[in-house]
């Protein structure tokens, strides 16, 4: 009955016009950066947390968030158009779309993708409203111990955000935390690591840090490979927007498929919208009744690819919101986003500020509708964007991030660390290396930081009460087990049993 | 059996020595740090000394791991890049006019600044030197300008002219 309530109240505060205005241009822009390949919902993201420094803090959350399940919607657009898929998440979108496209049917396939990110999307909403609270309820009874033992399993868990490489992700995770340290003790208050430099006796700035390390190296790729996007001429016309009887029939399962699949990996920390498109593309492709139509243009794919990840990206800001760990890089921009207006995320905030919490849980529901609404009609106009010269765009990113970073703090300092991590992130994108992992440190070891310190206040220094509290034990195994999994060793010791295994059936 | 050139493995054995040196730095760096507090091995340096400790560690666990891999099936090549391409300069020249811009920040009128730096960054980028870049670069400018200093009423340096 409260949930209810609040969530009333979240919708007042939702439908106020400054909230409205500032969801509209978040989904708006978002829905521009995941039609634009290269530009990402987290480099998306980060450009717009300098326009908030002057928000109320829900506003300014509302907009960002709406950056990020926009930019779902978008990454369809190229994928199914151009074959480029404007997110990761939107790859086997492209496979299918393009087909559907060459077959003259591209407007179909985009109005199947508006469709199922729409319902797949509210579905989300849904589930985030149900399981937030509960889950912020179980998040209340964590003491120091159990919070420390959570925070050092989603770090091992970042090791995920490595892409191919666990170690990679394992170091980056490491060096964020080095990097994070560096600044004000946050016990005593003690200057620690600022090597006499007056720029980083705060501490690294998040806003410069993150800019630095997703928005430069982009310019700087793009400078260094300058492209254009070739594009084609696609008829568009409104009337073909709609897919057809047979195409909602085949989606039927596809859909929810999706939601559920998408809602999972969202909230399971580094699984996230790309895994998830993934691994329902191959559920739906054994489970259908066409499976002839996959890889030739199955407009089910379409449905169930792009419900997962719209799914994803909400069901993402679950465990941030109410345990306090961003589960994917655009997850932890968005904490830092809320630390910098003040909010501590974690469970404590549906407690000390549900206002701000059920007006953002309510503004997703109004963003997919707007998204639904804008989407189609959009598309030409999106379209027309790709046709500016890459190097326009790649500058204007260059200008607003200096800028953006500078209108934070008004600090010269800030704008120097910018550029340091901007060269960092650039080498590491030249070397393979994720630099999420460093952004998602730098959001929590400050937390992790205070949790073990308190938890060995309570202890006495005695460090086994990490060991001694079940919950605390059981994250700690969890992170344990997170990392041998990881292992490229124990994957070809699977590997190694599976051959084995084959070869007594076989013999 | 697999022919295509391996993926180069070179950036990756530099950037893992880089991080185990950066983390040893780190170690003896949060060894010196004067502890304050009496929390004794609580104190301020503990985390830092830590997290250099697991950044040498898994930087060594990465280094042996990409060598390993480079030494697998040597009969294939790496790709080759060349350190010195048109790109690589391109990207140099950048961050030196974004190192400028830095320098000048305080100096000069943030319109101005960022006009140069729009302009620079245009023309590192591959747009012709024509009247066209200047246009776009200011503008880019202009906007940057009126979303930050009218619209958000934010300071940016020199715009206190304007109120």
């Amino acid at each position: 009955m409260e949930s209810i309530h609040l969530m009333l109240g979240g919708f007042e505060a939702a439908f106020s016009w400054l909230n409205l205005l500032y969801l509209f241009i978040g989904v708006v822009f978002g829905n521009l950066v995941g039609v634009l390949p290269g530009l990402g919902p987290v480099s998306g993201t980060v450009l717009l947390i300098p326009l908030t420094f002057k928000l109320p803090p829900a506003t300014a959350i509302i907009m960002l968030s709406g950056v990020y399940y926009g930019a779902m919607y978008g990454g369809s657009t190229t994928s199914i158009l151009l074959n480029i898929p404007g997110e990761s998440s939107s790859l086997m979108t492209a496979v299918e779309g393009y087909q559907l496209t060459k077959q003259g049917r591209a407007g179909a396939a985009l109005g199947m993708s508006a469709i199922a990110s729409f319902i797949a999307g509210t579905l989300a909403v849904v589930g985030l409203m149900t399981l937030s609270p509960v889950m912020a309820k179980v998040a209340l009874s964590f003491g120091p111990p159990e919070n420390f033992s959570l925070i050092f399993a989603a770090f091992t868990i970042i090791a995920s955000l490595g892409g191919s490489s666990v170690l990679k992700g394992l170091a980056m995770g490491a060096l964020g935390v080095v990097l994070a340290t560096i600044g004000i003790e946050p016990m005593v208050a003690q200057n620690r690591l600022t090597f006499g430099l007056a720029p980083l006796s705060g501490g690294i700035s998040f806003v410069a840090a993150a800019m630095g390390l997703f928005a430069l190296p982009e310019v700087f790729e793009g400078i260094e490979r300058p492209g254009r996007v070739v594009f084609q001429k696609v008829a568009l016309k409104i009337r073909n927007l709609l897919p057809n009887r047979q195409d909602f029939k085949d989606s039927k399962t596809a859909i929810p498929m999706g939601a559920l699949t998408g809602f999972i990996g969202g909230v399971l920390p580094g699984a996230g919208a790309t895994i998830s498109s993934f691994f329902v593309y191959g559920i739906q492709k054994r489970i259908t009744k066409r499976p002839e139509l996959f890889g030739k243009g199955s407009m089910e794919a379409i449905a169930a690819v792009e419900g997962a990840n719209n799914a994803a990206s909400t069901s993402a800001l679950i465990p941030m919101l109410t345990f306090g760990i961003p589960g994917s890089g655009t997850a932890a921009v968005l904490m830092g986003a809320m630390i910098i207006h003040g909010l501590q995320p974690g469970p404590l905030l549906f407690e000390n500020n549900p206002d701000v919490v059920w007006a953002l849980i309510a503004s997703m529901y109004l963003g997919n509708i707007m998204l639904f609404i804008l989407n189609l009609p959009l598309i030409g106009i999106w379209v027309s964007f790709m046709r500016l010269p890459t190097h326009i765009i790649l500058t204007g990113v260059l200008a607003i991030s200096v800028t953006g970073v500078y209108a934070d703090e008004n600090s010269l300092g800030d704008v120097i660390v910018m550029f340091g991590f901007g060269i960092l992130g650039y080498i590491l994108k030249k070397t393979d290396f994720p630099p999420a992992p460093i952004i998602l440190a730098l959001v929590l070891t400050e937390q992790l930081e205070g949790a073990l310190h308190r938890s060995l206040v309570i202890s006495g220094g005695d460090w086994s009460i990490f060991f001694t509290r079940p919950i605390s034990l059981c994250l700690l195994l969890l992170a344990l087990v997170s990392i041998i999994l990881q292992m490229p060793a124990f994957e070809r010791w699977i590997g190694k049993l599976r051959r084995l295994a084959r070869e007594e059936v076989g013999g | 059996m697999n022919t295509e050139p391996k993926t180069p493995t070179t950036g990756t054995l530099v950037m893992s020595i880089v991080l185990a040196v950066f983390g040893i730095f780190w170690m003896i760096a949060a060894k010196n740090i004067p502890d304050k507090t009496g929390f004794g091995s609580l104190g301020p340096g503990f985390l830092p000394f830590w997290a250099g400790v697991g950044l040498v560690f898994i930087s060594v666990a990465l280094t042996i791991g990409t060598l390993r891999a480079k030494n697998k099936d040597r009969s294939i090549p790496e790709k080759k890049e060349r350190f010195f391409y048109r790109g690589y300069v391109m990207v140099l020249l950048t961050i030196l006019a974004l190192l400028i811009y830095i320098i000048l920040l305080s100096r000069l009128h943030f319109f101005i600044n960022t006009f140069l730096l729009a302009a620079a960054g245009l023309a590192l980028s591959g747009e012709a030197l024509r009247p066209r870049l200047l246009l776009v670069a200011a503008l880019i400018s202009f906007v940057l300008f009126a979303i930050f200093v009218f619209w958000l009423q934010i300071p940016l340096p020199g715009s206190r002219i304007f109120g």
